[in-house]
């Protein structure tokens, strides 16, 4: 690694070349394919630049146990007249048993004193011993619970995690910020406040196509949970399938039932399973109904944002909505270190929208 | 008091400090300062999600336009000055129902009565509750009479904050000298309180000196050597390549002691040398800032000629151009004794502070663009080393970068590799650029939501204007009854004057090579 250095550093290399120190990024890849897979993906991307990368590709089916490596440094200008930014990546293959032992191989990489973020794409295999032992080397868990293959059941493994000693990121919550956001500006100001209080419905609007029930269905459950957990929302129905078509869940506030209602509509095969819209009807006591909305446009990079009260203010805007690529997403959770409260609590809620008994921290 | 509106989905979220749906009313909405700051700003914050909805503005100005017109003419604004620009053309759209525009003059009563008319008319279609700010994007000279009438016509209430609330932000400069600054304070009081005042500087949105309080007050290491005992002097340098930009007409009646110093200059040293506020909030961190001016030592008489030198560039070379020297800009008299460049030297007389000196130079038609606190920091004892080369035992400094290539730099010494003890300077960088990969907003969208919100945190108040003006006038005076120097005393695209670099250089030290 030294000497990979000296190479970058020297004068007729890249002049000026910075070593980032920031954190290690672990990355559980599984398979050699799609270890390269999300090189592509990440190589210049706008990402935070982790001070070393480090690689898993877990060959269980080769004969013989071995790890395999391959480093290389490297760099990319960041702004204009900057010094390019520089960090190591390391390629981890574990052959044959090693594969089920690769935090062994980690731990000695690890630059010291530097947070270490480990991704898992897809769901993790939580309680397996591998998975355990990665966490056992990581700060902060990084997941995307939108390509969970069972949306509940992940979920209530995260509720449990949360307990633990890592924080939790989730792609997935961070892909609905900006909606959150949106939803969140509705209730700003004290005029506007009884409204959230009185919400009567949450309607869903999904992209159809490829696996878009499974990715609807950890959606659907992060955000009724995010709203469920600050308004004091408690199932009465439960969300134990995938979600398909008009799904229906309903919970209780105080005395009055609240519907959450998903639908799907065809809006290219690149929207399947992301949101593209969400309606909220409110009718605090004493006040006249009131409808909320947000809706993607046809550009899918904007949504416009309607905010209607009877009898009174009818106010609509265009907001940028930008569909973020994993590796923006990313750039932006590496940023966000510890445990974030809120997504904990969402995470609880959202299990037991989901029919699953977990403990909730209070 | 900063107040935080309890919307149930707010809590626990990032972005927590999210503002009520107000009207911004800009007097004098068709200057330079609506096209390049104002409205590209405005506009960034709706980029971002951060606008409340209804958020409404009315530009109010002399010029006879109607609401197109003025919409046409921030688009244009926009496009050039944003950093989202090209404009998004469906979020300029919707943004763009929010403008309208008043054509007024700004000592006729009526005028602000139809404003007055206006701003109800919107309240209840956008849902703006009746809460305003009032922009002076206008000439300092007529603040006090924008204010009158404001009150007259019955558009400034008692709220700071809560239902209908008022708020008035003013641009420097505040004043010509402290006499004129406590006029104009106690104009501005006779309507609105001190707590609906926003003056802005807009150095305190830069995020980089926001982190000096960060940066000092958050760090372990740092706050127990940041005193007299371990640092030697402090050097403020805020260096523009740029001349006067065809502001001719006011930079002759400023100078660069008006313009830089009493404003931004005293502001980064007094966020370096204050003591840790008891709280992160508007007062408490003000108050602190306030004690800190309060123990600048006042210049007077000999001590100004001693300690304060001036300079103004003439021709030369920046950047590989030619460019005219001062008395050669368009506005500006062919015998102007106007200072583009100051330096000083202003020693804090406080326990923390006595005896280390804080040198602060500025100047346009520098080299290059930079602004920087450095930090020297009192040298090792050396007789380890004795038998080194002397020149290589340079003393630790702490470099924080205001702009450009905003972090923060610690030169320390170490051993060249080999057999000997070679003892080298190197560098521990910091770059805002390689470790966070967001965009760092700009400083009037960070202020701008401030207003919105009510936080004045960034703002400098009443007291901090006179204390700065207290430390500034002495030296006008002195100036004003001594003969100018012979100007012009430095080339453009120079360090300034010889007088600048004996200023620092008689007391053993030299400036910086930044």
């Amino acid at each position: 690694m030294v000497d990979l250095w000296k190479e970058v550093t020297a004068e007729t290399a890249l002049p000026g070349a910075v070593r980032t120190s920031i954190l290690n990024l672990v990355i559980y890849a599984g398979s050699a394919e799609r270890a390269e897979r999300l090189k592509k993906e990440l190589a210049g991307q706008p990402r935070r630049h982790g001070s070393r990368t480090i690689l898993l590709i877990a060959d269980r089916d080769r004969p013989g146990s071995s790890v395999d490596a391959a480093s290389s440094v490297r760099c990319s200008a960041s702004q204009p007249d900057s010094p390019p930014l520089c960090y190591e990546e390391i390629t981890i293959t574990g052959v044959g048993k090693v594969a089920d032992h690769l935090a062994s191989v980690v731990v000695p990489l690890l630059v010291a004193e530097l947070p270490t973020f480990l991704w898992w794409p897809g769901q993790p295999p939580f309680g397996h011993r591998l998975f355990n032992q990665m966490l056992g080397v990581a700060d902060q868990l990084l997941i995307d619970s939108s390509h969970f293959d069972s949306p509940g059941d992940g979920l209530a493994h995260l509720a449990r995690l949360c307990r633990a000693r890592q924080g939790v990121n989730d792609l997935n919550w961070g892909r609905l910020a900006p909606w959150r956001e949106v939803i969140a500006q509705f209730f700003d100001g004290a005029a506007w406040q009884p409204y959230a209080y009185g919400l009567r419905s949450l309607h869903l609007i999904f992209g159809s196509g490829t696996n878009s029930a499974r990715r609807a269905t950890a959606t659907t459950l992060l955000l009724a949970g995010w709203i469920g957990s600050r308004l004091g929302w408690t199932p009465e129905t439960t969300l134990d399938s995938l979600v398909s078509g008009a799904s229906t869940l309903t919970v209780e506030r105080g005395d009055r039932a609240i519907d959450v209602t998903t639908e799907f509509q065809d809006a290219g095969e690149k929207m399947a399973g992301l949101l593209i819209g969400v309606e909220l009807v409110s009718q605090p006591k004493g006040l006249a109904p009131a409808r909320f909305a947000v809706k993607r446009l046809e550009d899918m990079e904007h949504a416009c944002s309607t905010m209607n009260v009877h009898d009174g203010v009818q106010l609509q805007r265009v907001v940028p909505l930008h569909i973020e690529t994993d590796a923006e997403l990313l750039s932006q959770e590496l940023e966000q270190s510890g445990h974030d409260t809120l997504y904990e609590s969402v995470v609880g809620v959202a299990s037991q929208l989901a029919g699953r008994e977990v403990w909730v921290p209070s | 008091m900063v107040t935080t509106v309890q919307n149930p989905l707010r809590e626990g979220m990032t972005v927590q400090r999210t503002p009520e749906p107000s009207i911004m009313v800009i007097m004098g909405a068709t200057g330079d300062l609506t096209h390049r700051k104002l409205m590209p700003s405005l506009y960034n914050l709706a980029v971002e999600h951060l606008l409340p909805n209804g958020f409404s503005v009315v530009g109010f100005s002399r010029q006879d336009k109607d609401h197109e017109d003025w919409r046409s003419d921030m688009r244009q604004a926009v496009d050039k000055y944003s950093r989202y620009a090209p404009v998004q053309p469906s979020v300029w759209d919707s943004f763009a129902q929010g403008l309208f525009f008043k054509q007024a003059d700004f000592a006729d009563e009526n005028c602000y009565l139809q404003l007055k008319e206006m701003l109800d008319k919107l309240d209840k279609e956008r849902g703006t509750n009746g809460n305003r700010i009032f922009y002076l994007a206008t000439p300092p000279t007529v603040f006090p009479l924008i204010a009158e009438m404001l009150g007259k016509a019955g558009l400034v209430t008692d709220q700071a904050f809560g239902h209908g609330w008022t708020r008035l932000v003013i641009e420097k400069p505040f004043g010509r000298d402290l006499e004129s600054a406590q006029k104009l304070n106690r104009e501005l009081l006779s309507v609105f309180h001190e707590d609906q005042i926003y003056r802005i500087d807009h150095y305190l949105g830069k995020e980089t000196v926001q982190n000096i309080l960060v940066f000092r007050f958050a760090n372990g290491l740092f706050e127990p050597i940041w005193n007299r005992n371990y640092i030697d002097n402090v050097q403020i340098t805020a260096a523009e390549d740029i001349g006067i930009d065809r502001r001719g007409g006011y930079y002759e009646t400023a100078g660069a002691l008006r313009d830089m110093v009493q404003s931004h200059m005293l502001q980064l040293l007094t966020l370096t040398a204050m003591e840790a506020p008891v709280a992160l909030d508007p007062n408490a961190v003000r108050d602190e800032k306030v004690k800190a001016l309060r123990a600048v030592r006042r210049l007077r008489g000999q001590h100004v000629l001693q300690d304060v030198v001036r300079g103004q560039y003439g021709p030369g070379w920046v950047g590989g151009q030619h460019v005219e020297g001062y008395r050669a800009e368009e506005g500006v008299a062919p015998d102007s004794a106007t200072e583009t460049y100051v330096a000083l030297k202003l020693e804090i007389d406080n326990w923390r502070w006595a005896g280390t000196p804080f040198y602060l130079r500025t100047g346009k038609r520098m080299p290059k663009r930079l602004t920087e606190i450095a930090i020297t920091f009192k040298q090792a004892p050396l007789a380890l080393f004795k038998d080194l080369d002397p020149d290589s035992m340079t003393p630790n400094v702490l470099a924080m970068r205001i702009q450009p290539n905003e972090g923060i730099s610690l030169k320390i010494v170490a051993k060249v590799p080999g057999q000997g003890y070679d003892i080298q300077p190197v560098y521990m960088d910091f770059l805002y650029g390689s470790s966070f990969a967001r965009q760092v907003p700009e400083a009037y969208e960070r202020l701008l939501l401030d207003v919105m919100i009510g936080d004045s945190t960034l703002f400098t108040r009443r007291d901090e204007v006179e204390q700065a003006w207290e430390i500034v006038t002495p030296i006008l005076d002195e100036w004003s009854h001594t003969p100018a120097p012979d100007f012009p005393n430095y080339a453009a695209g120079t360090w300034g004057p010889d007088c600048g670099q004996e200023l620092i250089e008689r007391d053993g030290r030299t400036w910086r090579v930044v």
